[in-house]
């Protein structure tokens, strides 16, 4: 990687608190603040509303010329007094321009105590000259775990709680839900945008906050629970401090894209329930083994070039590498051992390494067509096709559907006929 | 087509089948115990890949509508020969027979598709009801002026290599012959039976166009009516790769003096061989000497890839199940790489073959002539062989038996063929005994274990 980055060309990173404000959606009745200038929100409500295809209800502090100079907390302060007629809680975030007009969020938060008692409110400083989506969701967790989660009270032995990763989809939250369930457990999500943003109508036509997500009320009793699952690397160690006061086990799992892994989830259900595995998941084991072992003929010799956050690359990496396709990360932000920057030098690379597939973003498919190569569409922005929210690629079943989208896309590559040769004799015969 | 004429085609002096016995025939496919297409599978796949001639089948639904479009033979131009064309014969036509519905149907094509010529497939239905493809076919021609070809292939006459000759067989009597190149040219050949599964033609045509030596037609990957029409102008013949239109290659050296061999592209050693050979034939010393430079030079080049290679293939075992030429030329390919094949199928190969399997794999090689999938895995597991390399067919067999596999056979989509061939050939194998499914898959899921 170069030594000094002087210029970005479409850039893979998105904001810190685009990443923020989708943890604060998974949250129930929660309104996202932005504590910035009005472009911070629209953008980023732009770039969710395009990959969701749902309402975004962020509000903005919307900070004006004389705001940044003189101090934005009044804005604050009107922002709250304007929406929380509407929310249940109020996520605020902040953004690079909040953060250099050195905004006291602290005391902004102490100050909003006073004038509206009992409003709960999470607060977290996000600026987004640091950090990527996946920074500040774990920031956001974090402050919503400060604000929100109590201490270990009645201990609740069917319940078990996920701490989930912003690349767990909408879909993966509803698996993970359905799943624990089957054996027995009583699941709360942190944070739930399975339930907010998988895209179901509502009785309602309008919903000024999320629809739907984790209730104040469960978090207040994760502590409560038997154990913690974290999935996602990124959520690992906020996993892991909350589990440490509260005596529940955490489990972690960097991703449920790998047969060990899926095993060890299900290991871990078996033994913390003290109920068997369902058959159905046996079943679909089995299906995974047989669907690798039909489809592994399209991964030979194939290079995969991956490009997004550390926890979306590592999920994409293992069940890859596993069917025997030599995979190259890239990551947004810096990673050990991992080249990082903007897209301009994942294709540059991309290139150099012969790749046969990407797997990204939309943004990334687009390289994949200029390069005449395969894709398959995850992550976040998808734009251009439906269903990637609801997508479920971990698990058994999942991960033998991942197989399958990645092999066909492979399949359907132009490169993968041979290039046609005619003899210059030929045109002697007639 | 009647029974003088099927006696002689059975026949076949070239055909091993027939060398020791007093009534000659292929061997009768056993009732509940065959695998394998009939004679109109073989004739219409041999003839298929002619790519810009329409191919139209005069029977039911089953004989095209099932299989069509699936063989992996790529065409450089036309794409015509992958529309299946059939006259799909219903109750009707069954009873007061389809000479009428066949004969609207190819006149409906020459004036949709205006193809070079069309053949006419006749099935075992048609050929029960009587329906005589022979005379309507020299109808629509006299009329249209269309090359309108007959190939006589009901299914009940035999196994699919017998189809081979059928097809073969109109080629001769319709076909070959019929035209001439507007240019000639010192040196020409023909490369008979290959079929540009995957490309394969594509892989060692320039290395004949470096040397100079015309490739009149390959029948029939990538070829053009006109091209067969001029097969009888070349100066050599070379069999690739199978037993198919064996007696083309035959008849052709009695009719006009064209000497063959039987080759192969697989390998580099073989490779090498084959257009020595072919150069050879050619009759100039100085395309000789070419020739061979080119080869050295070739091999060379592929030297480093093929010890990299080695590094991971060295003392793997195989376990080669396929027909014909395969049955020795890729064995040769895999020994050069360091590699054991530990039995061969030779289910289609001939004496000839056999004896090429013995030169190679020695005395005691193991030759499999019947290959149900459980015996292929009995094989394999007895001799603790690394990788099976089959058939599509056998695909799944292997793949059940979490057995790496590479698809040697028509399905295929990598070009073994030519000396880069070799190269992938190599690294197909590799990547297949390394895949790391096949441990993961041989270990005991956990909810077995618990």
């Amino acid at each position: 990687m170069r030594k000094k980055r002087n210029l970005t060309a479409n850039p893979l990173r998105l904001s810190q608190p685009a990443g923020a404000s989708l943890a604060f959606m998974g949250i129930g009745g929660c309104v996202p603040l932005w504590h910035g200038v009005q472009g911070c929100t629209a953008f980023a409500k732009i770039l969710f509303i395009q990959h969701f295809r749902e309402p975004m209800p962020f509000q903005t502090t919307a900070l004006t010329q004389t705001s940044v100079v003189m101090g934005g907390d009044g804005n604050l302060l009107e922002a709250v007094e304007n929406i929380r007629k509407d929310a249940k809680c109020i996520g605020v975030l902040t953004t690079g321009v909040a953060e250099t007009c050195g905004a006291d969020i602290k005391a902004a938060v102490r100050e909003l105590g006073v004038k509206f008692p009992g409003l709960p409110v999470a607060v977290v400083s996000t600026p987004d000259f640091e950090g990527t989506l996946e920074t500040g969701w774990v920031k956001a967790c974090d402050s919503i775990l400060d604000a929100f989660a109590g201490n270990r009270k009645e201990p609740r032995k069917r319940q078990v709680a996920f701490f989930v990763g912003p690349y767990v989809t909408p879909g993966e939250v509803e698996w993970l839900r359905e799943t624990a369930s089957a054996f027995g457990l009583r699941p709360v999500i942190f944070p739930d945008i399975g339930d907010s943003l998988y895209g179901r109508l509502s009785e309602s036509d309008f919903v000024a906050s999320s629809a739907g997500g984790v209730s104040l009320e469960e978090i207040a009793t994760l502590a409560d629970s038997s154990f913690v699952i974290s999935i996602g690397r990124s959520m690992r160690d906020t996993a892991a401090r909350f589990a440490v006061g509260t005596e529940a086990r955490a489990f972690h799992f960097d991703h449920l894209c790998e047969t060990e892994e899926i095993d060890r989830f299900f290991k871990t259900l078996c033994e913390k329930s003290g109920n068997e595995t369902p058959r159905v998941f046996i079943r679909q084991r089995r299906h995974l083994m047989d669907a690798m072992l039909d489809a592994q003929f399209y991964f030979h010799g194939m290079t995969a070039s991956v490009a997004g956050d550390p926890d979306f690359i590592l999920r994409w990496e293992a069940p890859l590498a596993g069917i025997g396709a030599s995979v190259k990360m890239f990551s947004s932000v810096p990673l050990e051992n991992v080249p990082f920057g903007d897209l301009t030098e994942f294709k540059e690379l991309a290139e150099e390494d012969d790749a046969d597939i990407l797997i990204g973003n939309s943004h990334v498919a687009e390289l994949a067509a200029d390069m005449g190569i395969a894709a398959v569409r995850a992550g976040i922005p998808v734009y251009d096709r439906f269903g990637e929210t609801q997508s479920v690629r971990i698990g058994y079943e999942g991960l033998a559907r991942l197989y399958m989208e990645c092999a066909n896309a492979l399949m359907g590559r132009q490169s993968e006929k041979a290039t046609p040769y005619v003899s210059k004799l030929q045109a002697t015969l007639r | 087509m009647n029974l003088s004429a099927l006696r002689e085609l059975y026949k076949e002096p070239a055909c091993s089948h027939n060398a020791k016995k007093e009534t000659p025939a292929c061997p009768r496919p056993t009732p509940g115990r065959a695998a394998g297409g009939c004679s109109f599978d073989g004739a219409y796949i041999s003839l298929v890949p002619i790519a810009d001639c329409a191919h139209m089948v005069h029977g039911p639904a089953s004989c095209v509508a099932n299989t069509w479009n699936n063989r992996g033979s790529l065409s450089s131009g036309p794409s015509l020969y992958r529309t299946a064309f059939t006259s799909d014969l219903d109750n009707n036509d069954v009873v007061f027979g389809g000479e009428k519905k066949l004969f609207k149907a190819v006149k409906e094509i020459i004036e949709k598709y205006s193809p070079p010529a069309i053949f006419v497939y006749q099935t075992c239905v048609t050929a029960m009801i009587g329906d005589d493809i022979d005379a309507l076919c020299r109808a629509v021609s006299a009329k249209t002026g269309v090359p309108v070809i007959p190939v006589d292939s009901p299914g009940f006459t035999g196994t699919k290599n017998f189809g081979n000759r059928l097809a073969g067989d109109a080629l001769l009597n319709h076909v070959i012959g019929t035209m001439e190149p507007a240019t000639p040219h010192p040196f020409n050949a023909n490369l008979i039976g290959e079929f540009n599964i995957a490309g394969e033609l594509w892989a060692v045509l320039p290395l004949f166009d470096r040397l100079g030596i015309r490739i009149i037609c390959s029948l029939s990957g990538d070829s053009r009516y006109h091209q067969v029409a001029m097969m009888h102008r070349a100066r050599a013949n070379m069999m690739v790769c199978s037993r198919a239109l064996l007696n083309v290659a035959r008849r052709m050296e009695e009719k006009y003096g064209i000497p063959f061999f039987e080759g192969s592209f697989y390998g580099a050693a073989n490779t090498s061989d084959a257009i020595v050979k072919i150069a050879e034939l050619m009759g100039e010393d100085g395309l000789l000497e070419k020739a061979k430079t080119l080869c050295d030079e070739e091999r060379k080049k592929i030297t480093p890839a093929l010890e990299e290679l080695k590094t991971r293939l060295e003392g793997k075992r195989v376990l080669l199940y396929t027909g014909g030429v395969k049955s020795w030329s890729i064995v040769g390919a895999l020994q050069e790489l360091g590699m054991t094949v530990i039995a061969t199928g030779t289910r289609k190969s001939t004496e000839e073959d056999k004896l090429r399997i013995r030169e190679l794999m020695g005395d005691d090689a193991t030759m499999i002539s019947e290959g149900s999938p459980r015996k292929l895995l009995e094989i394999f597991n007895k001799y603790g062989a690394d990788v099976l390399m089959a058939g599509g067919r056998n695909q799944y067999t292997a793949l059940k038996a979490r057995i790496p596999f590479v698809d040697v056979n028509q399905e295929r989509h990598v070009p073994f063929t030519g000396f880069d061939g070799h190269v992938r050939l190599a690294k197909a194998v590799a990547d297949a005994i390394e895949n790391p499914v096949f441990k993961l898959t041989r270990k005991p899921s956990p909810f077995e274990a618990l």
